[in-house]
């Protein structure tokens, strides 16, 4: 890969890593470290990338990568959150008495609820519905099968939905 | 309209078991805000488009850039620093193996010095005991057998001891040491002018014994003679008796 094509082709990834990085490990700062860590890295081996390789998809996967390895050996490692540990999530239809006073709006409480979401949950909304992959496309970065994206980003959405309901008790008419 | 709700409704329950395709999406947010209801599903748009917004600063590509250019620049260095220890260098001498060197140098000529001073004061102190040894067994039967001759040969000796004595020249001195011809000559400093006298008077002494010996020889003979013919008389008074 030559110089200009890492200007070309895997620059204009900076923001969707930057996206990503924020939400595993959290802040800004940390974030844009990251990005630029996982760019340089990719400058350094852009020797070893072939020319008609998805760097798209290469990117992606090296900024996450990058982050998780940063998250395990630094103090972003609040804790470990596993899809067992947030079943609570689908059966309780409460909100924290905490988060209900942190939040200032709808957009700040799904912000502080995907915050509480599994790593893999995080990743496939954030690379469904906001950077607007397939599921194809979700399950060849994250190395799921697609099924399992499907199943996994359905109970997502489905949570989130329940959560806003709760709260916000929307007087609408879905007929 | 009906085609409409029933599109969106459909689409609503597509997109929350996750078979939406992007482009089904794009179609379901248009819908979606055409209406002026609050709607979970809006909330969740306008949260994804937020999101959307988030981009890095705009010195962001400087910064990488620069850095990008200082891992570079240590890449170089790097690769000089390599460089430095390849042969084509190698025929200059290193610094550190220079010290090395200096070091074991050091180390070799202390020890050849220990251990040629160490030879030659074994075979110095060897040599002074056994020359010592054979002067006195020397002077000794010399003095028993002929004690004009061990004048002589003492004679003979202080001459050459004096002159190969030289407390000035350890240099000759010690040459002397390894003259097989010589090796009755007492040539060591610390055999000095003290020790020269008392082999002296050891010769006389010896000398005086061996002179009373032959008085007292001959003191036993006489004896001897007047004790048989005392006897004698005593066995001729016998007789007359």
């Amino acid at each position: 890969m030559e110089d200009i094509d890492f200007e070309r082709r895997v620059l204009p990834m900076k923001n969707k890593m930057f996206r990503l990085a924020i939400k595993i490990l959290g802040t800004r700062e940390d974030a844009e470290e990251a990005v630029q860590e996982t760019l340089i890295k990719i400058w350094q081996k852009r020797d070893n990338i072939k020319e008609n390789s998805n760097l798209e998809g290469y990117a992606i996967i090296v900024a996450r990568n990058h982050c998780l390895d940063k998250l395990k050996t630094s103090y972003h490692k609040h804790k470990a959150v596993d899809i067992e540990n947030h079943e609570f999530y689908l059966d309780s239809r409460t909100i924290s008495p905490q988060k209900d006073a942190e939040f200032k709006d709808a957009a700040h409480l799904i912000d502080l609820i995907m915050k509480d979401f599994p790593e893999r949950w995080r990743m496939i909304v954030q690379l469904r519905d906001i950077e607007g992959y397939t599921n194809a496309e979700v399950a060849d970065i994250l190395g799921l099968e697609e099924n399992v994206v499907k199943v996994t980003l359905s109970r997502t959405r489905k949570k989130l939905r329940e959560i806003l309901i709760n709260k916000y008790k929307y007087n609408y008419n879905e007929n | 309209m009906k085609i409409e709700e029933t599109s969106y409704k459909d689409l609503l329950d597509k997109y929350y078991e996750g078979e939406t395709s992007p482009a089904e999406e794009l179609q379901l947010e248009s819908l979606i805000f055409q209406s002026k209801a609050p709607t979970p599903e809006k909330d969740l748009f306008d949260y994804f488009e937020s999101e959307k917004q988030i981009e890095l600063g705009g010195d962001f590509d400087e910064k990488l850039f620069a850095k990008i250019k200082f891992s570079q620049e240590n890449q170089k260095a790097g690769e000089q620093n390599f460089n430095d220890f390849t042969p084509k260098q190698s025929t200059e001498p290193n610094p550190e193996k220079k010290a090395v060197f200096y070091r074991y140098a050091y180390l070799a000529a202390a020890s050849l010095v220990l251990i040629f001073a160490s030879v030659l004061y074994f075979s110095q102190s060897n040599k002074k005991e056994i020359s010592s040894v054979n002067k006195t067994l020397i002077t000794q039967t010399q003095t028993l057998e002929n004690p004009e001759q061990q004048q002589e040969l003492a004679k003979s000796q202080k001459e050459n001891d004096l002159v190969k004595i030289d407390d000035n020249n350890l240099q000759k001195s010690s040459k002397n040491f390894f003259n097989k011809e010589r090796g009755l000559v007492i040539t060591d400093e610390n055999l000095g002018s003290q020790n020269k006298i008392a082999l002296k008077k050891t010769q006389e002494a010896f000398a005086l014994i061996a002179a009373s010996f032959d008085e007292a020889d001959e003191n036993l003979d006489k004896l001897e003679y007047i004790n048989s013919s005392s006897e004698i008389i005593n066995f001729l008074n016998t007789f007359n008796e």
